[in-house]
Formats: C-alpha cells, sequence, structure tokens
C-alpha cells in the first residue's frame, strides 16, 4: 500500500503536447478515478505510473519516492488493461500465477495464493480454461484476479469495464468497489464514463486536453465544479450551459428573462443550470423542442436556446411540447451558476 | 435463355483467365509429377528410341539399399540439422533485436532480409571468395585447412551450411519481424509489470506467442534444406574427389539427369526425397501443432 504522486507531470510525443504539467497526489488506500473524454491522457498518465512510458519532464512518486527511471518490474504496480491482456497460452490458472513466478515464493504457495484470487472472483471452476474459452466478464475478472494476486503496492485499471454488456457493467462496478475496500490498495482508475466515475471514486480527478481541471469527492464536483467543463461532463444529464447575460438581478437571453441573477456585475455569462432546475414556462426564453427521450418515470426533453441545446428533466406525466414546437424555458432553484464565457472559470 | 446464355459467357471468361494458370501448372507441375511415376516404374532405354520395360518397385529397391543413396540421405539429414535450427534460432534473435524502436534500425532490417531475395548463385560466389584458399578471407585470416574447406570431407558440409543457413536467416528474420508486429503489445507490457525481465518476457511471453511461425519457419525451412543443390553444385561440383560428403539427395537427382543420365534413379531418389519430405512435414505438423498456441 502507497501513496502514488504526479509532480509537474509533462509528456510529449514528438511536437504534440499530451500532458501538460500534471500535479496530483493519490493518498494511501484512495480510490481514485481519472475522468475526461477520450484522447484527453488519462492513459498515458497511467503508463508513466506503470513506467511504460516515461514523462517528458517532472516525477512519478511512489510512497514519497521518485521512481520515473525504475523499469516496470520494479514498481510493484498492478495494471488492468481495457483489453485485459491476458497471456493467451496460459491457462487462467497460470495466466493468475505469473506475476508470483516472478518472485522467490514456493510452488504450495504460489498455489494457495491462485486459488484464494481465483475463489474471490469466481473463478474457482475456470482455472483450467484458456482465455479464449472464457466470456469477456470472465476475461475481465482473471485480469483483476491476476492484478490482486501479489498484493501491489497499487492499482492501475485502464477503462476495464468498457468491454462489458451495460448489466454486468453495473455489476462489476461495485465489485470492483467492494474489492478495493476489502484489500484497501490505492487505486487509480481510468474512465471516461463519468456515470462510473461518480459512482465508485473517493476522488475524481477531471482531466480534458492534457490538463487537470478540478479534483474533488463526487458530491464536490457535482455541486460546485470548478469551469464550464467540469460542469458540462459530470453528471447525467451534464449540467446546462446556456450563453445569457447580466444586469438589473436578472440573467437574460436577448430580451428575456431567463431566470434571477446576481444582484452585482453585468455583461455576458455562461449560466450552468442542471436538467432538473429547468422549467417549461411561456415568460421564460424561447425555446425549440429538437426531441425528447422517454426514460421512464422521467423524460429528457431536448431543446435549443439559440446556438445552445439544453437538456430539460420532468415527470413523465407532465404536459410538454411536441418536437419542432416552440416552448419558453426558466431556470430555477439555487443551482444555478455562472461562468466566464471566454476561459470557462466559475464566476459565482 | 439470355441468361443462360450470360452465364456460358461468364464461364467462358472465367477458363480463359484461368489458362495460363493452368497451362503453366500442367506443364511444369503435373505433367513432370506423372512423368516421374512412369520413370520410376520403367527401366530407361540405353538408346533413345529403343522400347522401355516395365521394372515395377525394382529400381526403387535397388536404390534404398545402394551406399550412394543412403551417404546421399545422411548428408541431406546432416544439412537440414545445420541449417534449420540454427535458421530459426538466429533470425527470431535479429528479428527481436531488430524491432527495438531505435534509430537506422531500419537499414538493418533490410540488410537481414536481403540475404533471403540473394539467389544461391550469388551467395555462393560470396562465401567461394571467403573461403579460396589462394585469395580468400578465411586463408588470410589464417584459417586454412589441409585439404581446403571444399574438399575437406569434415568442413565441406559445413561450408554448404553456412551458406544455406545465411540465406535461410534471412527468411526466418522475415517471418519472425512480420510475428513480431502482430504480438500484442499489451500482453508484453502485462508480462513487464508483473515482473518478468526481458529475458523473462521473452522465453515466457514471446517465444510461446510466436509459436505458429516457429513452426511454420520450422517446416518451410526443412522443406527448402530437402532440396538444396545449388552451392554443392557450384562450390563443389560432381567431378570433386570429395563430392561424395556434399551429395545430397537433390544434387544426386541432377547428377542422375545431367552429369550421368539414368532417369529411372532420378525419379526413384525423386519419390524418395518426396515421401522423407511428406513424412517430415506430417510429423512437424503433428509434434509441433499440438504445442502450438494460436492466439485469438
Ligand atoms: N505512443 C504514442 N505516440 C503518439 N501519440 C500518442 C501515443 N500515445 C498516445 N498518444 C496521443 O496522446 C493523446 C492522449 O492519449 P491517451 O492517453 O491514450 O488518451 P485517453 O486514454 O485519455 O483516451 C491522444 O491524442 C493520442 O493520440
Ligand atoms: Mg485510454
Amino acid at each position: 500500500m502507497a501513496t502514488v504522486a504526479f509532480r509537474s507531470v509533462a509528456k510529449q510525443f514528438g511536437d504534440k503536447s499530451v500532458l501538460k504539467g500534471l500535479d496530483l497526489e493519490i493518498a494511501d488506500g484512495e480510490f481514485l478515478v481519472l475522468l475526461g473524454p477520450s484522447g484527453c491522457g488519462k492513459t498515458t498518465a497511467l503508463r508513466m505510473v506503470a513506467g511504460l512510458e516515461s514523462p517528458t519532464s517532472g516525477e512519478i512518486e511512489i510512497d514519497g519516492v521518485a521512481v520515473t527511471d525504475l523499469p516496470p518490474r520494479e514498481r510493484d504496480v498492478a495494471m488492468v488493461f481495457q483489453s485485459y491482456a491476458l497471456y493467451p497460452h496460459l491457462s487462467v490458472a497460470k495466466n493468475i500465477e505469473f506475476p508470483l513466478r516472478q518472485t522467490q515464493m514456493s510452488k504450495a504457495e504460489r498455489a494457495a495464493k491462485v486459488t484464494e484470487a481465483a475463489t474471490m472472483l469466481g473463478l474457482a471452476d475456470l482455472v483450467h480454461r484458456k482465455p479464449r474459452e472464457l466470456s469477456g466478464g470472465q476475461r475481465q475478472r482473471v485480469a483483476l484476479a491476476r492484478a490482486i494476486v501479489r498484493n501491489p503496492v497499487c492499482f492501475l485499471m485502464d477503462e476495464p469495464l468498457s468491454n462489458l454488456d451495460a448489466t454486468l457493467r453495473a455489476q462489476t462496478r461495485s465489485d470492483i468497489v467492494t474489492l478495493q475496500r476489502r484489500l484497501g490498495t490505492t487505486t487509480i482508475f481510468v474512465t471516461h464514463d463519468q456515470v462510473e466515475a461518480m459512482t465508485m471514486g473517493d476522488r475524481i480527478a477531471v482531466m480534458h486536453e492534457g490538463v487537470l481541471q478540478q479534483v474533488g469527492t463526487p458530491t464536490e464536483l457535482f455541486f460546485n465544479p470548478a469551469n464550464a467543463f467540469v460542469a458540462g461532463f459530470v453528471g447525467n444529464p451534464g449540467m446546462n450551459l446556456i450563453h445569457a447575460a447580466r444586469g438589473d438581478g436578472e440573467l437574460r437571453v436577448g430580451e428575456q428573462s431567463l431566470g434571477a441573477g446576481p444582484a452585482t456585475g453585468t455583461g455576458p455569462v455562461l449560466v450552468g443550470v442542471r436538467a432538473e432546475d429547468l422549467v417549461l414556462d411561456p415568460s421564460g426564453v424561447d425555446a425549440t423542442c429538437t426531441g425528447v427521450e422517454i426514460l421512464g418515470a422521467e423524460v429528457h426533453l431536448l431543446c435549443s436556446i439559440g446556438e445552445d441545446h439544453v437538456v430539460v428533466r420532468q415527470s413523465a406525466t407532465a404536459p410538454r411540447p411536441g418536437i419542432g414546437e416552440a416552448c419558453g424555458l426558466r431556470a430555477t432553484g439555487n443551482g444555478v451558476l455562472l461562468f466566464d464565457p471566454t476561459s470557462g472559470q466559475r464566476l459565482s | 435463355m439470355s441468361r443462360h446464355l450470360d452465364r456460358t459467357k461468364e464461364a467462358g471468361l472465367a477458363y480463359l483467365l484461368i489458362a495460363p494458370a493452368l497451362v503453366l501448372a500442367v506443364v511444369f507441375i503435373i505433367y513432370p509429377f506423372m512423368r516421374n511415376f512412369s520413370l520410376f516404374l520403367y527401366h530407361a532405354p540405353p538408346y533413345p528410341g529403343l522400347p522401355s520395360h516395365f521394372a515395377g518397385l525394382s529400381q526403387f529397391t535397388t536404390m534404398l539399399t545402394s551406399s550412394t543413396f543412403l551417404q546421399g540421405l545422411g548428408a541431406t539429414l546432416l544439412y537440414t540439422v545445420i541449417v534449420v535450427p540454427t535458421g530459426v534460432l538466429l533470425g527470431l534473435i535479429l528479428a527481436v533485436v531488430a524491432h527495438q524502436k531505435l534509430k537506422g534500425m531500419a537499414i538493418y532490417r533490410t540488410i537481414f532480409a536481403t540475404t533471403a531475395v540473394s539467389s544461391v548463385a550469388v551467395a555462393a560466389v560470396i562465401f567461394g571468395t571467403f573461403m579460396n584458399p589462394v585469395l580468400g578471407l578465411l586463408p588470410w585470416l589464417g584459417i586454412n585447412p589441409n585439404p581446403p574447406i571444399l574438399q575437406s570431407p569434415t568442413w565441406a558440409m559445413l561450408a554448404m551450411g553456412v551458406i544455406g543457413l545465411w540465406q535461410f536467416m534471412g527468411l526466418s528474420f522475415i517471418l519472425f519481424s512480420a510475428g513480431l508486429q502482430s504480438l500484442p503489445e499489451e500482453v508484453l507490457e502485462a508480462a513487464r509489470i508483473d515482473g518478468a525481465s526481458e529475458v523473462g518476457v521473452f522465453w515466457r511471453v514471446t517465444v510461446p506467442l510466436l509459436s505458429p511461425t516457429i513452426f511454420y519457419a520450422i517446416t518451410v525451412g526443412t522443406i527448402g534444406a530437402m532440396y538444396t543443390f545449388g552451392q554443392m553444385d557450384l562450390l563443389v561440383g560432381p567431378y570433386s574427389a570429395q563430392y561424395v560428403h556434399v551429395n545430397t539427395l537433390a544434387y544426386q537427382i541432377y547428377q542422375y539427369v545431367v552429369t550421368e543420365p539414368n532417369p529411372g534413379l532420378a525419379a526413384c531418389i525423386s519419390i524418395a526425397l518426396f515421401i522423407i519430405t511428406a513424412v517430415i512435414t506430417f510429423v512437424n505438423f503433428r509434434f509441433l501443432e499440438r504445442r502450438v498456441t494460436y492466439a485469438n
């Protein structure tokens, strides 16, 4: 068990800057989720902890010791790849045993550990199979078993759920969290799926285009996003972002009132409002309904306000406009946040 | 009706298109193959134009007990043993070295691969120059056995093997380079993270994952080696007193056709060689394929 830290880590591939000075500390035993859209540098960051890539500048520390120059085998971390990367020529048991073969452990000891890990992940009946004879979910569990078997200082998981179907993914999410709690091993979990991040992480680090946007608990990120990117990315759906202007204690789109605004300040602003805080109101701003998603008890109305696309969450039984029809929208509640329209930074 | 015509036309076109390949196959493969069997069963007359008479298997059984044949068989197997395992191993090692993402590797890759496309004549000239007892590089380095390498019962076959190895290594290198390109990189990375050293990764992951390629290289190399005679002919030649040491079966066939014509015997040897190759290939398949892991 250990702490992991990125100290001003930058990575360039050729002249393409993939990570731009990442500073991040992961506490001992913490489950940290690295969240961000595809291509933002999450995998690269994870691979640098594993030692598969070396930073262009900066240091990686494990337990306060710089490991930047150590090869992967001397770092004592375990990684679960998106592709699982099982050894196709080895049985499940041999796959799980592989990391132990590199240690001084006796054969009997190894066998006991393999059995323990296989049992923990419900693989006891499959130990003689080859990876190609397993389903996706079973392969994923073999990859997890191989990671936990040698009790590493840190788990690195790169989108391990992305190849599973929806039901299995939900199940596995909680299985992984339970397993991590039980073992107490520091974990960095990479995903582009904010639902995974919100449900699994002790803390979430949101990245965008190689830059860390915000680190915080799921609740902090949801209610207190540091900038418009985090606001729009976190939550399901993400926060609506509407171009508006402040003045006279009101937020306006053109001449129309979107809702109450701060008493002070004027000029353009990006208004962040959650789908549940937008309501249909004929006296609000002009909008057009462009689609309806019926989720069951609730529906998502997809609307456009000028150039901005927004989602309105309401009860399935409430009256709603038809697709293509005009409607009025208004922001209610205390959840309205203001962002700088150029920098995206939080204003209020 | 017109539809029927269309289909006939289409079929006609199809035959037209395969005709060149078919003609080549008949002239150079199928006819010689059949003709070989008739030569095998009939005594050729001493002069052309006389009738040949049926001999059954007698030519073949005579050949089987002849010392020339047994010696040729030994030479062929010795040559194969020299060339194939070493060629596979060296090709693999070179491919792994060249697989490193280092500057200038493309040049090495090209150099290693070139030997595969050099003709045996080129190889013979190069190595002949090396080994020339008067002007050669080896004598210049002080290696000049008596009798000269190419006439020595001990060294001649080894020299043939080195030439064959030089050529086969290029092919083996190309095969393994392609094999390495297609290995799942993440599996190798997983092994490194799991604590394996580079040597450990090589033996415990790379080699098993390459086993289909290894198997293929062994089979192709063995078949190629069984039919080698080019460097024997070019560097030693049929009239050298010592030629028996390098008189492989394929070379014997050549000689019984060209230098001392005996078509029946040539046909018998070629059929023997065919059977031996088929058996070795079959054994290779049965024995190795069971151990081969085809990654999915
Ligand atoms: N080995 C590499 N060479 C060049 N570019 C790379 C390499 N690995 C990743 N990249 C680039 O770096 C960026 C970030 O990649 P990655 O870390 O895989 O993103 P993520 O995992 O967040 O989707 C991408 O634009 C990708 O194309
Ligand atoms: Mg990735």
